[in-house]
């Protein structure tokens, strides 16, 4: 849900980034099941045919790289990430509502290191191979890359959609259940 | 320096509301900048954090838990456990610590217990007329067995911050996991005997019911012997064996004629996200490990600790108030990925046996998710039983006894956790 204060540019972002988020759930999801499925696979093979797939741990390293940094970037869109409230709770709401959006700017700050840190690790890692399929070490590095992208982004909107809300008198725990951009996916640990 | 930086900046970040992946890795990123050091460590050592074969067991046992649940599993778990343990003083009480040990074998998460038998049990003791805070209390003092008795989650955390046994922590989890139940099914006596709590006994059940009913849960009953032991006759890695407890999840919907695509699909996308900001926290927290590690704060709190006093419990003791105080404040997983790398040196220096340690560490995190002001078990449980969190932090807080004294127990005697371990696997060397 988006508020009528935002600019039309800002709920198309949102619109925009929903569709990412949806896109991350589903990726992380089908790397799960391909996990699953490949771990299950090499047992079978090993104690049913006396066989086994010698690429199995490499590419469940691969895919797992994958479900995790995509599916954290997902998390981030659902507000799922861990939270302390209760000092903040007893702030002001003005100062709230700053440090909130001093929150995301520093988030995405560090998002961005991070993605561009890892996309310069390309000419070094794009040489070298892994051991067992001989792929190159950066397809290991990627996932973070991407997902660096799209968390700097979420937290972007985050901080913009903070900036443009803050004036309705909603507190900061409302707002982000407002600008959340995904439902928060209840069942888990 | 760094390490100020990075201890003090996390601090802050995190009280004021930053989420607690931004939090490590911005102060990691100031750390970082004041040593002078290479950005590129980031994504190197984050995903250096990911790329470890054990930590793939963690989706896998979330999505059991959350497939176990869906298969209905759950609910025929407590109708066994009602008629096995229904008639012990306590009642139904005493059915939720039966049905939450055995649940505990097959989901590795205190939340997952909460959410999936606390639904049941609350029901089942609300139409029983059982007080609603000594429900609630009794379900959420339940659910610390659920990390606690293997699989675990948090001992897989453990294991790989430690470079410990799975397979030794898992069987130790087993035995600890007894001395807890022990003591709160001693406690929820003592208060039905006592009358502190209105128990009304369970009626009496018929020998071909008590057959049914361990008819009906026999193939979830099973779970916990088809997962742990697989492992133990070290026919799979505790990773294909989280893989093989999905399988059985799986199963076990079918079996039960309860398979639906749409709350399967629910349940495979709840377990990545949710087992994707587990290790995602995991893969930041390495940076932070790293900088601790380097910066030699970690030998500085051993020469620290040593000067104090060189007795092995006192020792003990300050870890258990340490971690108790940071259990009440902080989440299990930051917690344990703060604390562990610290605890290494100490174990190292101090002579404790690392598994023990290890129980040590989980059992006090855990006793943080019932505690307030930030225990996640608090605000799940009055979620799930439709109470205020004041109601069920106020009727959780006598259950803090039995499960100190449990602490105290697995604490100062090692053998009460250790020798399962000892009897499968040999002494520790």
């Amino acid at each position: 849900m988006h508020s009528a204060t935002q600019p039309v540019l800002l709920r198309f972002f949102r619109v925009a980034l929903c569709g990412l988020g949806w896109f991350e759930v589903a990726l992380a999801s089908v790397a799960l099941v391909a996990i699953t499925a490949i771990n299950v696979v090499g047992v079978t093979l090993r104690y049913g045919f006396n066989s086994s797939l010698i690429w199995s741990e490499e590419i469940s390293l691969l895919v797992m790289q994958t479900m995790v940094f995509v599916g954290a970037a997902a998390m981030y869109k659902a507000r799922g990430y861990v939270v302390l409230d209760f000092v903040f709770d007893r702030l002001p709401t003005r100062f709230q509502h700053g440090l909130a959006i001093v929150t995301w700017v520093l988030a995405s700050v560090f998002a961005s290191v991070v993605c561009y840190q890892a996309i310069s690790l390309y000419p070094i890692q794009i040489r070298s191979n892994s051991f067992t399929l001989g792929f190159p070490v950066f397809y290991f590095t990627l996932p973070c890359a991407v997902a660096a992208a799209s968390i700097a982004l979420t937290s972007t909107y985050y901080a913009l959609s903070m900036l443009f809300d803050r004036g309705d008198g909603a507190d900061v725990g409302e707002l982000d259940r407002r600008s959340a951009i995904l439902p928060y996916i209840e069942d888990g640990a | 320096m760094s390490t100020l930086v990075l201890i003090g900046g996390f601090t802050l970040l995190f009280m004021l509301r930053v989420p607690a992946t931004t939090a490590i890795g911005v102060a990691a990123l100031a750390a970082l900048l004041v040593k002078g050091d290479s950005l590129t460590d980031i994504p190197r050592f984050m995903v250096n954090g990911v790329d470890s074969f054990i930590l793939i067991s963690i989706p896998f046992f979330i999505l059991a838990g959350n497939l176990f649940n869906v298969s209905g599993a759950t609910n025929r778990i407590f109708e066994f456990a009602r008629v096995i343990f229904g008639r012990v003083p306590g009642g139904l009480g005493q059915a939720t610590i039966g049905s939450s040990f055995i649940f505990s074998g097959m989901s590795g998460a205190a939340l997952a217990d909460i959410a999936g038998l606390g639904t049941i049990t609350m029901k089942a003791m609300r139409s029983a007329h059982y007080r609603e805070g000594f429900a609630a209390a009794t379900v959420l003092a339940a659910s610390v067995l659920g990390p606690i008795i293997p699989p675990s989650i948090m001992f897989i955390v453990y294991a790989m911050l430690m470079n410990t046994s799975i397979g030794r922590l898992f069987a130790a989890g087993i035995a600890a996991g007894l001395v807890i139940a022990t003591f709160l099914s001693a406690f929820i006596a003592w208060r039905a005997l006592t009358g502190r709590d209105v128990c009304p006994h369970v009626p009496p059940v018929t020998a071909p019911e008590v057959a049914r009913t361990v008819a009906r849960a026999f193939w979830s009953l099973l779970a916990p012997v088809v997962i742990l032991g697989a492992m133990r006759t070290g026919v799979v890695t505790p990773t294909e064996a989280g893989a093989i407890a999905v399988v059985y999840a799986l199963f076990l919907c079918l079996v039960h004629r309860s398979f639906d695509l749409r709350e399967t699909t629910r349940a495979i996308a709840a377990s990545a996200i949710m087992s994707a900001s587990i290790v995602y926290l995991i893969a930041v927290s390495t940076l932070m490990g790293h900088i601790l590690t380097t910066s030699g704060v970690a030998q500085a709190l051993v020469a620290a600790i040593s000067g104090v006093t060189d007795e092995r419990w006192v020792v003990l003791l300050l870890i258990n108030l340490a971690l108790l105080l940071l259990g009440c404040f902080l989440e299990t997983a930051p917690a344990m990925l703060i604390a562990v790398p610290l605890l290494l040196p100490i174990a190292r220096e101090f002579d404790i046996d690392t598994v023990h340690l290890g129980i040590v560490v989980c059992f006090n995190l855990i006793i943080g998710i019932i505690t307030p002001p930030m225990g996640i078990g608090l605000f799940t449980m009055a979620s799930v039983a439709r109470m205020s969190v004041e109601e069920v932090t106020r009727s959780v807080l006598p259950y803090l006894i039995p499960l100190l004294a449990a602490l105290v127990v697995l604490t100062y005697i090692p053998a009460a956790s250790l020798w399962l371990p000892n009897l499968i696997f040999g002494p520790s060397r």
